[in-house]
This record gives C-alpha cells, structure tokens and sequence, in this order.
C-alpha cells in the first residue's frame, strides 16, 4: 500500500500564490496520503483536541468520582432542588450548534456544485448561530455571576467554567474563521475555486469538532 | 470534472441525508432533555442513558457531517492512534488510584469538597495526620511530600488541602 514518493515538478504547484513560500497540495490530494495536506493537518488538529478537551472530561470524572454523591448534589443543584444550571438554556444553546453545524456542512455542499451565492447564505447562517449560542452563553455566564457564582465556589463551577469556558473560546475562533471566509477570505473563489472549497471543509471540520464537544458537555454538565 | 459532475447529480441525495441527520440529532436532544424531567431515582441509570444518547449524536455528526463514514485509510489510522491515546488518558485516574503512590490520591479531592461546602465530609482530611502519627517519622514525611505530589496533579484546592495535611507531620519531627 506504500505509494511512491511523489515526485513535485514546479508545475504542479500552485502558483499564484505570489509569495515565496508554497504549501503544496492545498487544493489537490496528495497522491500517498490521499487527501490534502490541510485536511490531514486539521485532523492531526482535531485529535490533539480531543486529548485537550478528553484530559477535563477525565478530571470531572476524578472530581466527581472522589467525592460524595450528596456533596456533589449540593453542588450543582440549588437549595430548593432545582438544578443550579439552566436547562432550557442550554437546550436552545444545543439547538443553534446543531442547526449551524448543518447550515455548515450545506455551505461546503453548495461549493461542491459550484453555487457561490448559496454557500454564502449557508456560511453566514453559520456564522449568525455561532453568536445566537455566545449571547445565550453571555446571559448563563451573566446569571451566575450575579448570583455570586465563580470557578472558585466550589469543584463542581470550577469544571463547569474551566469547560465550557474552553469551549466558548473554541467557538468564538471558528467564528472569527467562518466570518473570515463570509467576507475578506472569499475573494479566493474567484481565484482558486478548488482551494477555497477545501478551506470551507477544513473550517467546516473544525465547527463540527466544536458542536461535537458540546454534544458530550451538554449532558455531562447540565443533566448528569 | 466527471467528479465535479457526480458531486452535482448526488447534491440532493447528499442534502436529504444532512437533513435526515438533523432531525435525528433534534429528536435525540429532546429525548436527552425529557429523560432529565423523568427524574430517574438511579443517578447510574441517569449517566447512562444521558452519554449513550451523547454517543449516538457525536457518532451520527462525525460520521455524517465530518464525512468520517468515507474517509481516506490515513485519517482512520490518525484517529485510531487518538482513540488508544484516549484510552490511556481515562485510565490514568484509575492506575493513580491503584499504584503505590496511592492511599492518599482519593483524600485531597474529598478534602477540597469539603472545604467549599463547609461540611464535615473530608474523611481523608482525618486519615493523613492519623497516618502521620502513628508510622515512623520518615515514612510519615514521604507521605506528606506524596500528598504534595499528588496534589500538584490535581487542582489547587487539591494542593492547599496536601499542604494542610501535612502541616501536623512535621510537628511531630
């Protein structure tokens, strides 16, 4: 199955580039690996992502684990017994990752056939429920605080933070790429069609990772 | 090109699949959230069906949405690795609890617990300086820095209650 090394003639590099430095294989698959060389490099990415976000997932089962049921109880529940955190909330915050995650993938669809102003419309719905879930995270965020509710109250806010605050770190850095693409970033379709797709791919890979870790944050924080 | 033509021709089949999967990660966060109104008694029984629902929505998003389900060898090889990678982090805790640097690991967390609430519950808070007290003085010091060691793996709460601990074994230098 080893394929041979490929051999890289100044023809079939990309070339208008206009600077020194060429990445080869931006909009072609490499012939030994198959894929592209940003499609290998943003899974390399994703996978040291799952370490990352695996390592906090790991300590809130040691956290949890090595304390009392009841104890833990108190934490994360108000006096009252309703949970501390707010569900609805964070269902609706569910629902605009999981709607922007498919608005992303049809984005890339629409590239695939060639359908600019379509992919637009999809990548800019993107962008618009990336910020739907940071407003809604800002007033979460905003009720604990007033409720004098910090990472250092207890072990249960300190993980809950350290989490989700990850994680709202990760969607304001896809939003920032996707909204890189929506405006100055898109002047490459017209230049190189194929890259600019894979650049939509690779994005679109990240933006799923980052609606997949909120898939296992959700229940894990607010309804376990 | 002819690939350029076939994405086109299969672009509806490809977008009612998307649609398909959406739905289904709709109805399972539904079912997610109206399994947490059940109020199920067993909190093991409730951690069950919660991240197995979870399983099935991350499986259908990188199946579907990441294209994982037709992927090329090298990315499967990647992410196999990941997975064993993964492994290894999750029974880290495990194997730390059962080595010999242990009798202290489950203490700090317990002891931090009970810091924040107030509460009496810090049973391994109770257990060390008793150690301390009744093992001979350097066995009593290499426990003390154990708890130091373990407790700058965990958090900081973790290390002030180690530093705490260990506070009475010295006075019995």
């Amino acid at each position: 199955m080893v394929a041979p090394a490929p051999s890289v003639t100044p023809a079939t590099l990309p070339t208008s580039c206009g600077s020194d430095v060429v990445i080869q294989y931006v909009d072609k698959p490499r012939p030994d690996t198959g894929v592209t060389n940003a499609k290998l490099g943003i899974w390399l990415f994703l996978a040291s992502e799952v370490m990352l976000f695996g390592a906090l997932f790991s300590t809130y089962i040691v956290i949890r684990s090595g304390m009392p049921a009841d104890l833990w109880h108190s934490f994360n529940h108000n006096a009252d017994g309703s949970t501390l955190l707010s569900i609805p909330m964070a269902t609706l915050n569910t629902v605009f990752l999981i709607t922007s995650s498919i608005t992303m993938v049809m984005a890339w669809a629409e590239l695939m056939r060639k359908d600019f102003s379509r992919h637009r419309l999809y990548l800019g719905a993107t962008v618009l429920l990336g910020c739907c879930f940071l407003v809604v995270k800002y007033f979460e965020y905003g009720a604990k605080f007033e409720h004098h509710l910090y990472p250092s109250t207890n072990n249960f806010l300190a993980i809950y933070f350290t989490m989700t605050g990850l994680h709202v770190i990760h969607v304001i850095g896809g939003l920032l790429v996707n909204a890189y693409f929506l405006f100055p970033g898109a002047k490459m379709w017209m230049t190189e069609p194929d890259r600019f797709t894979g650049r939509i791919e690779v994005s679109g890979l990240y933006w799923h990772f980052v609606d997949l870790v909120w898939i296992f944050l959700f229940p894990v924080l607010y309804l376990m | 090109m002819t690939e350029t033509h076939a994405h086109m021709h299969d672009f509806e089949h490809h977008k009612n699949l998307y649609i398909k999967i959406f739905a289904a990660l709709m109805g399972l966060t539904v079912l997610t959230v109206g399994a947490k109104y059940l109020n199920i008694p067993i909190v093991s029984v409730t951690i069950f069906i919660a991240v197995l629902i979870a399983a099935i929505k991350a499986s259908l998003v990188a199946l579907f949405f990441m294209h994982l389900s037709a992927e090329r060898k090298i990315i499967y090889v990647m992410l196999i690795l990941m997975v064993l990678c993964v492994i290894g982090l999750f029974l880290l805790p495990t194997a730390m609890q059962h080595g010999p640097i242990t009798g202290t690991t489950a203490s700090p967390l317990s002891v931090a617990g009970s810091r924040a609430n107030g509460a009496g519950h810090g049973r391994g808070g109770e257990e060390a300086p008793l150690a301390a007290g009744t093992t001979p003085a350097d066995s009593a010091a290499e426990a003390g820095a154990h708890q130091l060691e373990s407790g700058a793996a965990d958090t900081g709460a973790a290390a002030a209650a180690a530093s705490t601990t260990e506070t009475p074994s010295k006075e019995n230098h």
